[in-house]
């Protein structure tokens, strides 16, 4: 009887314990509720969403350019990578080619961005797991990285460098002679870290036989990246179809076979080793050249050629001819620092004290009445009336420099025509398939921007990955499928 | 154990997308409404009754083969066609390298259609998304919920009549407005008494 | 904010260090965009935080919003939290986020009367 009421009091029942959001060791705000009987778990159930900001929709309402640094924000551990992909994507529904020199530094810095993130996830992936020197040691490496991306582009971590066309400004020789000097030690580096885990048997114990996964059941689930090539796969979109100048330079794709956390770590690892040697061929072969391409109908021209009516500390003055001005306004309403004064119907008159040289009035005057005069800065309004002309009368350079500001001015406030139709374009990432899928309806905005997160899916592999095995391998597991929340929520 | 590194070939083996097509075409002669090409991808238009046939022709046939779902993803298209939505499946085969997508069309009145998890069991967050974002529903599916917005959230965010600000404060998230609300509280308590 | 708990800029020369639980800790640093999804649960770990207690938003999205003007962004974690210092960039610099913890110690260092009338 005793014995009856005992097992009355002591039953077992599956306990339901939630990982917040907020918690140290999910990389973000991810929220996992699992149900545990005693220490194995029976069932995980993800919750995304806490950092959902609405990229998608916010898209829809910016043009082409003004979208891509919210691409920056998606992954911000690798943001070249994430920066390249749409830029990729966007010129082929342009149908524009970037020059060769611009496609190269692309893949430079996409393979520069690999390893910051494979650093990063190595970090805390053994940080997570208990080997905390791994992190130090990892941040040490990422710490040059970000300062060579400081070197070209001013920001370490959300850069928005790769532009459509091409990247935004060339590599300083310094940049490459460092680089170089990145890849000639980071070998000696990756043995370092090698060495401390790699045949540790803490390590081996926590990550070998930990989520494994065959290779039908992880391509019927939608991985892909190094997640899916530790289960054997040979999917590689560098391979498959290439992109910038992946088709030039001769690497090798890291496979696992037994699909469990051990063999993932060990497909990065070697991937560190392959990005290294893919960035010093990329070096050696670099071509000299633009790096922006110039097409009319789809790229910003370049500034220098609009230099002469802009620039600021160029000597000119802006003047409004009187006997063409038929007063109508719009200069008045669209001029920035409020320069222009009059009645309506009336001529109007510019404030040459308060005049910034923007040629706003220039490109929006229909009457051809607002003029320039190279060399009238600081001269009074008599003198610059005497030598104003028409602007049908102005100088080559000068008229070519107002064609090219007016192509700026639509291409800012409305964006470039894109034809009209359907892509899907995917391209690499350090965490697996980035893909944009973009539907144009022929304006400037894209008509619906979808971009499909390699995280997204991965955090729904995670129920799989974990069922059978104890609490702390949840969070090996959540190392191993290396999931980013910005990415995931989008 | 053992991972090998791979050299993989660039070289592709794959058949022409518009060959895939015509293979649809072939196979379900009154289900498809179009085929739209646009720089080298072909996009089939279909009508929404027997999509789930038509998905797991595309991955059993050994010809074709795609088993990977790259995206599934729905088009609000008000306003421009006369059918609203589109929900959109972007398949690719590992083996062959071939690349195919499939739109199906979803009317305003009547927004369902049946689920593609019994062909792949990735696109369950992607219906999940869909659901969330464009009030699609899948019928079949095992879980549909939302799973961005909170589980309370009134509204599908992606559709064309949805604000992009979102909704007005007074008419917001119940759980924002009190978590607001209890904050201003607590503010403006007078502790000293 | 972890390249500033690695050894390049160290925080914990500082006298600051990261601790996982909001019972063990003094201030919250609110980092990257907050949504309304996770308004409720910032709020319930800050009630969490025994007094005395600071709050210090990182980045622009936690400061004001940010690029993210839509309809699941908060406008800055101002709205529910009272915040002590505001760090801003997108992302901050770990030199900008050490500037923000030093000024907080400053904050600190001179307030008198705001947790109890004793001190």
């Amino acid at each position: 009887m005793v014995q009856k009421e005992a097992e009355k009091i002591l039953e077992t029942r599956e306990l339901s314990v939630n990982m917040g959001p907020q918690h140290p060791a999910t990389h973000g705000v991810l929220r996992l509720v699992l149900d545990i009987d005693g220490e194995t778990i029976v069932k995980v159930t993800p919750y995304v969403g806490y950092l959902h900001r609405g990229i998608e929709k916010l898209g829809e309402s910016l043009s082409y350019f003004q979208a891509l640094p919210l691409t920056d924000r998606m992954d911000y551990v690798s943001a070249m990578s994430n920066n390249i992909g749409y830029v990729v994507a966007v010129e082929k529904l342009f149908g524009i080619e970037a020059p060769e020199r611009a496609k190269f530094i692309r893949t430079i810095v996409g393979e520069m961005s690999r390893i910051s993130n494979h650093l990063l996830w190595l970090a805390t992936h053994a940080l997570d797991i208990g080997a905390m020197t791994v992190f130090l040691y990892c941040f040490r490496e990422r710490e040059w990285l970000l300062d060579l991306f400081e070197m070209i582009c001013g920001a370490r971590l959300t850069v928005t460098y790769p532009r459509v066309g091409g990247v935004r400004n060339d590599v300083p020789q310094e940049f490459l002679e460092s680089l170089w000097k990145f890849t000639d030690e980071f070998p000696s580096r990756i043995l370092e870290y090698e060495t401390l885990i790699d045949q540790n048997r803490i390590w081996l114990q926590r990550t070998v036989g930990i989520g494994i996964i065959s290779a039908e059941e992880a391509v019927n689930m939608g991985m892909t990246g190094p997640t899916l090539r530790g289960s054997g796969v040979p999917y590689d979109i560098r391979k498959h179809k290439p992109y910038d100048a992946y088709d030039k330079v001769e690497f090798d794709v890291p496979i696992g076979t037994t699909g469990d956390t051990y063999d993932r770590y060990r497909c990065r690892m070697l991937e560190l080793r392959q990005s290294n040697n893919i960035i010093r061929q990329l070096i050696e072969k670099l071509p000299p050249g633009p790096v922006m391409a110039e097409d009319p109908k789809f790229i910003l021209p370049p500034k220098d050629k609009m230099m002469p009516i802009t620039h600021p500390t160029k000597d000119l003055a802006y003047f409004i001819l009187e006997k063409a001005c038929k007063g109508c306004g719009m200069c008045m309403r669209a001029c920035p620092a409020k320069a222009i004064t009059g009645e309506k119907k009336a001529p109007h008159k510019i404030n040459q004290a308060l005049c910034v040289n923007c040629a706003t009035c220039l490109v929006t005057c229909k009457f051809k009445s607002a003029t320039v005069v190279p060399g009238g800065k600081g001269l009074s309004d008599e003198k610059l009336a005497e030598l104003a002309v028409a602007p049908d009368q102005l100088p080559e350079d000068i008229k070519q420099a107002q064609q090219l500001l007016v192509r700026q001015f639509e291409f800012i406030k409305k964006g470039p025509k894109a034809p009209e139709g359907e892509l899907y374009v995917a391209t690499e990432v350090p965490k697996g398939e980035l893909g944009f899928y973009f539907v144009s309806d022929g304006t400037g905005k894209p008509f619906r921007m979808r971009l499909r997160a390699p995280s997204f899916i991965h955090a729904s592999c995670l129920p799989r990955l974990c069922v059978g095995h104890l609490v702390a391998d949840v969070i090996a597991a959540i190392g191993t499928i290396d999931i980013v929340l910005g990415e995931c929520d989008r | 154990m053992a991972v090998t590194e791979v050299r993989i070939s660039i070289h592709t083996t794959g058949l022409d997308p518009k060959d895939i097509a015509e293979k649809i075409k072939g196979q379900f002669p009154d289900q498809v409404i179009e085929v739209a090409e646009f720089r080298d991808q072909v996009s089939v238009i279909i009508k929404r009754d027997q999509v789930v046939a038509v998905l797991k022709y595309l991955h059993d046939d050994p010809v074709l083969s795609f088993d990977h779902l790259q995206d599934l993803t729905a088009v609000d298209y008000k306003g421009k066609k006369d059918i609203r939505f589109e929900v959109v499946y972007n398949l690719y085969s590992t083996r062959y390298r071939h690349h195919i997508r499939i739109r199906a069309q979803v009317p305003e009145n009547d927004t369902k259609i049946n689920s593609a998890v019994p062909v792949w069991s990735g696109a369950d967050w992607h219906e999940r998304e869909c659901f969330d974002m464009f009030g699609i529903e899948f019928t079949g599916h095992p879980d549909l919920r939302r799973i961005l917005m909170p589980e309370d959230w009134e509204g599908y965010p992606l559709r064309k009549d949805y604000p992009l600000k979102g909704p007005e404060l007074d008419k917001d998230w119940p759980g924002f407005t009190d978590v607001l609300k209890r904050s201003k509280e607590l503010r403006e308590f007078d502790w000293e008494g | 904010m972890m390249a500033v708990g690695a050894s390049h800029y160290d925080f914990d020369r500082f006298g600051i260090i990261f601790r996982g639980s909001p019972r063990q800790a003094d201030c919250v640093i609110v980092a990257g965009t907050v949504t309304k999804k996770m308004v409720p649960v910032i709020r319930r770990v800050f009630d969490q935080i025994p007094e005395p207690r600071y709050v210090v938003a990182m980045g622009s999205c936690a400061c004001t919003g940010g690029i993210f003007r839509t309809y699941s962004t908060v406008q800055g974690c101002d709205t529910f939290l009272p915040v002590d210092v505001y760090v801003p960039g997108c992302p901050p610099r770990p030199e900008t986020l050490l500037e923000g913890m030093m000024l907080l110690q400053e904050k600190i260092r001179n307030e008198q009367a705001r947790w109890s009338p004793w001190r």
